[in-house]
């Protein structure tokens, strides 16, 4: 009797480690291919790093010059030769040098990297709170006054892109408390907590506005659909009391499309970091990508967007184990 | 229904789900028309898109108040006025006629934009729900590489590499969603391939175009519609942002997000000139959304019982 359990117990737990790894190989495999692309797609475009960094005046060069400077940069070889050399410098953690302002792409990015990921998951905890917390309000009261505003306001949300929240609030700061989001220097959550919080507080609210409306609707409707069922009617019939049944049972079941949900909203949230960063001028990866784009700093801006496309699949293969944890009915 | 597969042009049969009917047959359109209507979601997003799009058709017929570019120093950052309902901007332009024309080019830039993407996405889509095998490896792993980016950051990136100018924000725009459109099509087409008309219409011997263009394409309309109207809500967000940030069509241009960046800069003395354009853009991308959601309840009635 004790033996066979130990066994299914062992059995079960290779096929979620088995699933486990397949899942993992299937995003190393992405985050390659989108290396590739990124590489590819960054020596198509025209120019290169001679030319961003000497401008009209790359046209003097001889062509002695130009063969060595072709050679200092590492862009005189064939395309896989090149590819080979960035991605076994990558591998090693070098991920070139910034053109624009000689600093190593892999420090640029470690200063950044913190910003971002700090506004980041501040958002995500903004738009998770008003999302679930207004949408199990309006579920629970579908069809009420509190639904119906908390509808139209994500709505609003939906339709009001972060942009123009972003401007607004700016513009609502400076009039009324005088505040000027680059008055002061960006302070680190350690160095100066309390004015860290007041610099990503804003930033955070804008993005997490977006991310919560769409949260909101998505809770709504799970909510309704799993109200349905005839487990929760049966609970109530066992007597337990409407809020129990909501949290315990409603909520906990409409848990993996607010999952879903949650997971594609990271991926808006990544976008609107370029935005909300220019807009309330926090060094973060966001206007590090900006600035590269613009300046055509190849280095930077490949670096950059490989960290964004790594933390994306991370939060995409975190959200593929979580559906694990959350749904039974997935485990076996 | 027997006699449906003799006949040459069948008219979709045995509809699984109220989306084949709705997109199917012209009595199905035209109910489509009034359901969409009926929608309070819809009924405002129609009548939004409608004030915007006369918005900009007046200002391609010259019919705006003055040029968008039309510089006025005596008049510099005046209020709203009957001279000028929106008032004027630091140079003295018509911020009413710099609105209508950035209306124009979110449009056209949003409407190329999801041409672009419709088109290749659909074909991407289909071609992969129907030949299977290799063609969907190919479609899907290529769709899913341009998806681990977010989409955001492809059109940023793309867009600086092409250089401003709307045409080159709207192939940008456009790429970033096609994966989008290739999900969205492949799966029913998976399930169409199996219908009984379509297997009818391979026994009957009919090319491989015809059935494709015929038979498969018309069963997925009602996503398609559904999904355009959404994607030129995206398109008119995104190409909004990538003008805020400096990437879009250069300054004289009148687009609403440059319009509205400058806009932030004055807002504490002149206040129009962030909230015209704003609540242009808020609009349009609403009029999409709430019309997108209207036309994807009217097609399937028991989305919208949630």
């Amino acid at each position: 009797m004790h033996v066979p359990a130990v066994a299914l117990r062992i059995a079960l737990l290779r096929v979620v480690l088995l699933r486990v790894a397949v899942r993992l190989a299937k995003a190393v495999i992405t985050l390659v291919g989108v290396a590739v692309v990124v590489f590819i797609v960054l020596r198509l475009l025209p120019g290169n790093q001679i030319t961003s960094s000497l401008g009209v005046n790359a046209g003097l060069l001889t062509k002695a010059q130009y063969a060595d400077l072709e050679h200092f940069y590492g862009i005189g070889k064939p395309l896989p030769v090149q590819f080979g050399q960035w991605a076994g410098a990558m591998l090693r953690g070098n991920m070139g040098v910034s053109e624009q302002s000689g600093r190593s792409v892999t420090s640029l990015i470690g200063a950044a990297l913190p910003v971002t990921l700090e506004l980041a998951i501040a958002a995500m905890a903004i738009g998770l709170v008003i999302g679930v917390g207004a949408g199990a309000v309006a579920a629970a009261s579908a069809g009420g006054l509190a639904d119906r505003g908390a509808r139209l306001i994500a709505l609003a949300g939906l339709g009001v892109p972060s942009f123009v929240i972003g401007s607004g609030l700016v513009a609502f700061l400076a009039s009324v408390f005088h505040y000027f989001p680059s008055s002061e220097g960006f302070a680190s959550l350690f160095s100066d907590p309390w004015l860290n919080i007041q610099q990503i507080f804003w930033p955070a609210l804008t993005l997490g506005l977006g991310i919560g409306a769409a949260i909101l609707r998505t809770t709504r409707g799970a909510m309704l659909d799993v109200a349905r069922q005839g487990y929760v009617r049966a609970a109530r019939g066992r007597g337990l009391g409407p809020r129990l049944v909501i949290v315990k049972h409603v909520l906990r079941n409409a848990l993996i499309p607010i999952l879903t949900m949650s997971g594609i909203q990271f991926g808006y949230l990544l976008g609107g970091t370029v935005v909300v960063e220019q807009i309330f001028v926090l060094p973060g990866l966001g206007r590090l990508l900006l600035m590269s784009v613009t300046e055509s700093d190849y280095a930077v801006a490949q670096g950059v967007t490989l960290v964004f496309a790594l933390g994306f699949i991370a939060v995409n293969l975190i959200t593929d184990l979580l559906y694990a944890v959350v749904d039974p009915r997935l485990r076996s | 229904m027997a006699g449906s597969v003799t006949a040459s042009p069948p008219s979709p049969p045995s509809p699984t789900s109220p989306l084949e009917v709705a997109a199917g047959t012209a009595a199905g359109r035209r109910g489509l028309a009034w359901r969409l209507w009926r929608q309070p979601s819809g009924r405002t997003g129609l009548i939004i898109l409608a004030v915007m799009v006369l918005a900009g058709l007046a200002s391609l017929a010259g019919l705006a108040p003055d040029a968008p570019d039309a510089q006025n120093p005596s008049a510099t950052l005046r209020g709203p006025s009957a001279a000028h309902l929106f008032g004027t901007d630091q140079f003295g332009r018509d911020i009413l006629s710099r609105v209508m024309a950035g209306t124009v080019l979110s449009l056209q830039t949003a409407l190329l934009a999801v041409a672009i993407c419709a088109v290749v996405g659909t074909l991407g889509g289909v071609a992969a729900g129907y030949f299977g095998g290799a063609v969907s490896w190919a479609v899907t792993s290529v769709a899913d590489l341009i998806f681990a980016v977010p989409s955001v950051l492809l059109a940023l990136a793309i867009v600086s590499g092409l250089g401003p100018g709307w045409q080159n924000t709207a192939i940008a725009v456009g790429i970033s969603y096609t994966p989008i459109f290739i999900r969205v099509v492949r799966g029913p087409v998976l399930a169409i391939r199996q219908a009984e008309y379509v297997k009818a219409a391979r026994v009957l011997g009919f090319s491989r175009s015809r059935i494709l263009f015929r038979h498969v394409l018309p069963g997925v309309g009602g996503i398609l519609a559904v999904q355009v109207t959404l994607a030129l809500g995206w398109a008119v967000l995104i190409e909004a942002s990538l003008d805020f940030l400096g990437l879009g069509p250069p300054p004289p241009a009148a687009t609403l997000g440059l319009m509205v960046s400058e806009g932030t800069n004055i807002a504490g003395i002149a206040w129009w000139n962030l909230a015209f354009p704003a609540v242009a853009v808020v609009l349009l991308v609403l009029g999409f959304t709430l019309t997108g959601d209207g036309l994807r309840d009217a097609l399937d009635p028991a989305s919208s019982a949630s």
